[in-house]
Parts: C-alpha cells; sequence; structure tokens
C-alpha cells in the first residue's frame, strides 16, 4: 500500500491533476444524465447486477429457469417512469416523483433475472465484476441509487484514461512538457467522454486499458522493452480483451511494436527485451485464456463472439468479401466511382466527426449543424499545426518510424475490425441500422491528445503557450456547454 | 498564454452569455413520450376527448400539436378538471394553419393538479388531426417497447406551458427543481448547483495547472 501511495507521489502532479478534473466531469455527467440515457445502460446496468445478485455469469445459467429476451420487472419499471423511449422527457411533477419513488422502494422486484443484461453478455465480464462492487455497496438501496453508485466508478476509470494518456504524451514528447498539460487538460474536458464516463459502460474500462497500452508502448519505444514494460503492455490487452472483445482491433500495432522493439534491441540488451516480450505475452494471454477455459469446461460455452468478431456464421463469398472492403472504404473515406452507395450519409462526419464533437443520449440530439461547422475548421487547424510540428521534427522521426507505424496500425486495424463487425451487423442483423459509433474509435484518445499537443508544438515558443491556452479554454466551453444541451434536452 | 487563454474565455462567456439569455415559451410539462408523433388522433367536428394526465403549477398555456392543412377548421377548446370541477379553460377561436398551436389558459393554475382530466373539444365543423403522445414516426423503428407488440394507445400530445416568455436565467430554478427528481434518492434542486460549482472547480484547476506550467516553461 505504501509502495503504491509512494509511486502515485512520484507521478506528475500534473497528471493527477488532469485526472481529478476527468472523475469531476463524469460525476458531473452523471449527475446531469438521466438514468438509462448513456447508450446500452441498461444492458450494462443488467449485466453487473446479475453479477452481484446471484454470483453468476451470464453465460452461467445455474439451476435458474432459461432467461428469455426483455426486461426484467424492475428495468421494466424503471424504463416506464423514466421513460425508456428514445425521445422520452422524465416526468417533472413532484407528485408523480414521490409516487415512482415510493413504488420502486416498495416493489418487490426479482433481481435474479438478468433482463436486458441479457443483450450486453457477448461482453467478457470484467468491467461488470469491477461493477458489483459498487451495487452491491449500495446496499439495499433502490436501483437508482445503484446505478448512480456504479456511474462514480467509470467516472474513475475517465480519470485512469487520462492519467495515462498525459504518462503517454510524456513519453512521446519528453521535451515538451507545456504540450502534456495541453493535452491532458484537452482529453479530460472531452464531452464525449465525460458523457460515457457518467453512465454505466464497459466502453470505460476499454478507454482505460487502451490508454495504459498506449503508455505502456510508448515507454518501452523510448526507454527500451523490460519486464516492467511487457507487464504494462500485457496487463493492458488482458484488461481490454477481458472487457471489450473489440481491443482486439488494436493487436496487430502491439504484436508489430513488440516484434519492433525486439529488432531493434541491441544485443546487450536483447536479453531483457526477450524477457519483456514474453513477460508481455504470458500476461496479456493467461487471463485471456483463463477466461476462454473457464466459460468452456465450467460453464460449458466459449466465451461469446463479441460483438460478432468472432462469428463465423456470415458467408465469406468473393462478392461478401468485395461488399465488406467497400463498406470499409466508404466507413472512413470517399466513395469510389465503380463502389456501390452502402450509406445514406457520410460516416466519417456524420458518424464519427459529429460523434467525437457531440451527439448525446442515444445519438438522438445534439448540437446545431453550425457547431459542427466551426469544431470542423477548428480540427483543421489543430491538424495543419501538428502537421508543421511533425515537418519541422521529420529528420528527428526518422529513427522513430517503428513507433510511429505502431501507433498507426493500432489505429487502422481497430477501425478496420470495427468497421468488419459494422459490415456485419448491417447485413445480417439489422439492415435499417448501422452499428458504427464515434465511441468505439475513443480508445485511440492517446493519439487525439497527441494531435493537440503536437498542434501547441507546431505553434513554435512563441505562440504555443497562447495556442495550448486557447484550445484548453475552448474545450472547458465545449463541455460546459455540452452538459448544457443535455440539461436543456431532459428538462427544459 | 494570457492571451490565448484571454480570448477563448471572451467567446465562451460572450456565448453563454447570448444563450442564456435567449427568451422563449418554456415547458411547464407534457405528456410526451416522443418529441415528434407519428400517430394523428382524429377528433370529429363537435366532439371532446378526454385524457389524465398531470398539470403542473404554473401551467399558463397549453400547446397542441395538429396538420396545419387540416387544422384550419378550429376552434378547439381544452378544459382542465379536477373531480368533475373546471379548474381552467383555453381557446384558439382562430388558430394559426402553421405549427403548433398555443392556446393561453384561463386562469394559470397555481398549484398542481395531479391526475387532472383533461379534455380536448373540437368546436369546428370539419374534423381535426392533433398529434398522438406515444407513437415516434415509423412506429416501433425507435423504441424496443414496441417490437413485436401492437403500437400503444396515444393520447393527444398535450404541452403545458409556463406562462409568457423566459430566459433561461429565470428558468434556472424550475429547471434545478426538475433535475433532481427520478434520481438517487439524495438528489435534489440543490444537485444541478452543485454541478455547476464542480464545473467551476474542474475550470479553476485547469487554468491554474495551465498557469503553473506555463511559468515553469
Amino acid at each position: 500500500m505504501s509502495k503504491a501511495r509512494s509511486r502515485l507521489a512520484r507521478a506528475p502532479r500534473a497528471a493527477l491533476v488532469c485526472a481529478l478534473i476527468a472523475v469531476a466531469n463524469g460525476v458531473c455527467w452523471a449527475a446531469v444524465t438521466p438514468t438509462f440515457w448513456v447508450p446500452d445502460e441498461v444492458s450494462h446496468v443488467g449485466y453487473a447486477q446479475h453479477i452481484a445478485e446471484t454470483g453468476r455469469l451470464p453465460s452461467d445459467r445455474g439451476d435458474g429457469p432459461p432467461e428469455v429476451p426483455g426486461p426484467s420487472d424492475e428495468q421494466n419499471f424503471l424504463s416506464q417512469g423514466l421513460p425508456f423511449s428514445v425521445e422520452g422527457r422524465p416526468s417533472w411533477s413532484p407528485a408523480s416523483d414521490r409516487r415512482f419513488r415510493r413504488d420502486l422502494e416498495e416493489g418487490a422486484f426479482d433481481r435474479s433475472r438478468l433482463g436486458e443484461g441479457l443483450a450486453a453478455g457477448v461482453h467478457p465480464p470484467l468491467y461488470y465484476l469491477a461493477e458489483a462492487i459498487p451495487y452491491r455497496l449500495a446496499g439495499e438501496r433502490t436501483l437508482l441509487d445503484r446505478v448512480m453508485a456504479m456511474r462514480l466508478l467509470s467516472s474513475l476509470f475517465a480519470g485512469i484514461t487520462v492519467f495515462f494518456t498525459f504518462l503517454f504524451l510524456r513519453e512521446l514528447l519528453p521535451r515538451s512538457p507545456w504540450a502534456w498539460t495541453v493535452g491532458g487538460l484537452v482529453t479530460a474536458f472531452q464531452p464525449m467522454l465525460g458523457f460515457l464516463a457518467g453512465g454505466v459502460n464497459n466502453d470505460n474500462l476499454a478507454f482505460a486499458a487502451s490508454a495504459v497500452l498506449f503508455y505502456g508502448i510508448a515507454r518501452a519505444f523510448h526507454r527500451g522493452l523490460g519486464p516492467r514494460e511487457g507487464a504494462v503492455i500485457g496487463g493492458a490487452v488482458a484488461a481490454g480483451m477481458l472487457t471489450k472483445a473489440s481491443t482486439i482491433g488494436l493487436l496487430p500495432g502491439v504484436a508489430f511494436a513488440l516484434v519492433a522493439l525486439l529488432w531493434r534491441a541491441s544485443p546487450a540488451v536483447r536479453r531483457r527485451a526477450l524477457l519483456g516480450a514474453g513477460v508481455a505475452v504470458a500476461a496479456a494471454g493467461l487471463p485471456w485464456l483463463t477466461w476462454i477455459l473457464y466459460s468452456r469446461l465450467a460453464v460449458g460455452v466459449g466465451p461469446a463472439p463479441a460483438a460478432g468478431l468472432a462469428s463465423d456464421s456470415v458467408s465469406s463469398g468473393l462478392s461478401s468479401l468485395r461488399e465488406q472492403v467497400s463498406y470499409v472504404w466508404q466507413a472512413f473515406l470517399p466513395r469510389l466511382p465503380f463502389m456501390a452507395d452502402q450509406f445514406p450519409y457520410y460516416p466519417p462526419w456524420e458518424v464519427y466527426f459529429k460523434g467525437f464533437v457531440g451527439r448525446f443520449g442515444w445519438f438522438e440530439y445534439g448540437f446545431p449543424d453550425a457547431w459542427y461547422r466551426v469544431a470542423a475548421v477548428l480540427f483543421a487547424a489543430i491538424a495543419g499545426l501538428a502537421g508543421m510540428a511533425v515537418a519541422r521534427a521529420r529528420r528527428s522521426l526518422k529513427g522513430r518510424w517503428t513507433e510511429i507505424a505502431t501507433y498507426a496500425l493500432m489505429a487502422a486495424s481497430l477501425a478496420v475490425a470495427i468497421e468488419v463487425v459494422a459490415y456485419r451487423y448491417h447485413e445480417e442483423v439489422n439492415q435499417s441500422a448501422f452499428f458504427e459509433q464515434a465511441r468505439y474509435l475513443f480508445p485511440l484518445l492517446p493519439l487525439y491528445a497527441a494531435l493537440v499537443a503536437l498542434a501547441v508544438k507546431g505553434a513554435g515558443r512563441r505562440w504555443g503557450p497562447a495556442v495550448g491556452a486557447f484550445l484548453v479554454v475552448l474545450a472547458m466551453g465545449h463541455s460546459l456547454f455540452s452538459q448544457l444541451l443535455t440539461i436543456s434536452r431532459f428538462y427544459s | 498564454m494570457r492571451a490565448g487563454a484571454g480570448i477563448a474565455a471572451t467567446l465562451v462567456v460572450a456565448l453563454l452569455v447570448i444563450v442564456l439569455s435567449s427568451s422563449d415559451r418554456r415547458l411547464a410539462d407534457t405528456n410526451a413520450r416522443v418529441r415528434e408523433s407519428g400517430v394523428a388522433l382524429r377528433l370529429l367536428a363537435g366532439k371532446r376527448r378526454c385524457q389524465r394526465q398531470e398539470v403542473p403549477a404554473g401551467a399558463g398555456a397549453v400547446r397542441l400539436f395538429a396538420d396545419p392543412f387540416v387544422f384550419k377548421s378550429g376552434p378547439l377548446e381544452v378544459t382542465v378538471f379536477k373531480d368533475g370541477r373546471p379548474l381552467a379553460r383555453a381557446r384558439a377561436p382562430a388558430p394559426s394553419p402553421a405549427g403548433p398551436v398555443v392556446l393561453s389558459l384561463e386562469p394559470a393554475l397555481e398549484a398542481e393538479v395531479p391526475d387532472a382530466r383533461v379534455c380536448i373539444a373540437n368546436r369546428g365543423v370539419t374534423p381535426v388531426e392533433l398529434d398522438g403522445n406515444v407513437t415516434p414516426p415509423g412506429g416501433s423503428s425507435l423504441s424496443r417497447l414496441f417490437v413485436g407488440q401492437p403500437l400503444p394507445p396515444d393520447d393527444i400530445r398535450v404541452d403545458l406551458l409556463r406562462p409568457g416568455r423566459e430566459s433561461w436565467w429565470s428558468f434556472a430554478p424550475a429547471v434545478a427543481d426538475r433535475l433532481g427528481l427520478r434520481k438517487a434518492s439524495f438528489f435534489g434542486a440543490w444537485t444541478m448547483w452543485a454541478v455547476f460549482v464542480l464545473v467551476g472547480l474542474t475550470w479553476a484547476a485547469g487554468l491554474l495547472l495551465l498557469r503553473r506550467e506555463a511559468a515553469g516553461r
């Protein structure tokens, strides 16, 4: 304990402040957003509730009756009372609220049923095991109180995300402390991160694991791969994989990084690097293998094909492959003349950019269009300044191409993995709906922070401080307006 | 650093003041469970349709949503009853054909009327189609409650508005009251103000950190 405390004391104070701001921001969002209005929150709450109430995972049916789709009585009561409608508002009548609370307290709900948690049952259990703790700590209080306690834990994960994003920047740009602070603060005030941190959603732990992973890789590139770096990388991969299977999208980049780190290690440190790589592989693989074995041996089923990533039910004919490639292309790039139009909108703008700037609730309210256009101009300026920083440092970057390639590969492979799942979902599950959401790319938040940090460097020594402060204050305003937007959406 | 922070802060504060000072009619309550209904409910000429609804304190007007073309027929009359006794009435003799119709309640209701009976009467000579309050456009595509189920029976959507136009500054206490509803048991009207204090603290912490790091450059 004292060792951990002394380690925390050695952490840069600026990183701790950024992390605390992210936690506080998450708490604000948790207070502002009505229950079940964070995407899929009812399912994630159901999963964690099931673990806390029965001690069993969703895949472990025990002796109970088989689960049937649909909300449990308690979830249904909350859904009706809140209400659970995409465009609904909670009632504002104090008398009705008193009746609602009384009925919720007095209702003898059967909490052993998974209910909507069944839909989240495809996910590995780590986040839900963690969320079962605040659920239990809330004692015999109502589900509304318990959800609030669970939301607070999600906010802590946002703090971890920002803390390690800061440390990642410190490794990436070791001579630019100002850029670390700006990148950390801009990330801490990112409204979609705050919005998700204010809800019960396994993305929060997946983001945190990814931030640790980016830090571990950057550290290994700058200080050499050793057992400690291997443990950080492997532990982060394990945490991510046991939280959300989409973490698999980051693995090609991780594998490339390990190979590159071994390849460039001098003979004097190659043994240490090999040990580090071994630790990384073991730390990543053993927990995942244990989970697979547990699923197969103790419960009798394999881990669910999380979010369709491992689905083998899709025909893989050439035509389907061509369509899939075309779909993935159009998700990020302009459609080429020979491609069939597979989206009714332009995904990079409608899904990823607007989703990053802010589309809240169940993606049904956001800023006026002009806001996104202004944000696009601002992002273009940030990208331009970052480009200037890269151009200026191109000589020193020559020796870092493997590191840069690692981050690029992590980003590209995650994006492709998500779009492969999105294509399959669209084709096989619901042809009128599209799966992709901006938050699925949020494991790449450290790269967003790096872009901002590079922009500050790109502005040069004279203007860098002013640009950094400008961006941070703008991010604060963006966060506040996002919260005001949510308040006006539900309470006015 | 100060110049950058100052410019951005000026922009943010100016926008904040403009947005929060804008005045409009504000909702007192609504029975709407969707913003825009996909179901039109027909009210024949001379007929009345009644429904149960909470009517909040301070309701000064009623807003109905109708097909503008059909609605030209009017007039409509809305009456709020409690235990068979009329408490307030609103009438639109010549409603505008464009957009929702706002009818002033006379007298404005000072106290909350739980489980009131709200009756909408078509005093015209042709039928009127009014939006329902539950079913979203496209029926069941948005809410999982409707998947595989018959569409729910809609009431007429009735928005109850506060009297007059208000800025966000004057409306804020009512918003604070609402934010505490249907949340954790320890939430209340204080919660929204606490959120703003916390937001202020994060801003202060961020700015102090910037200043400290800039000084250390």
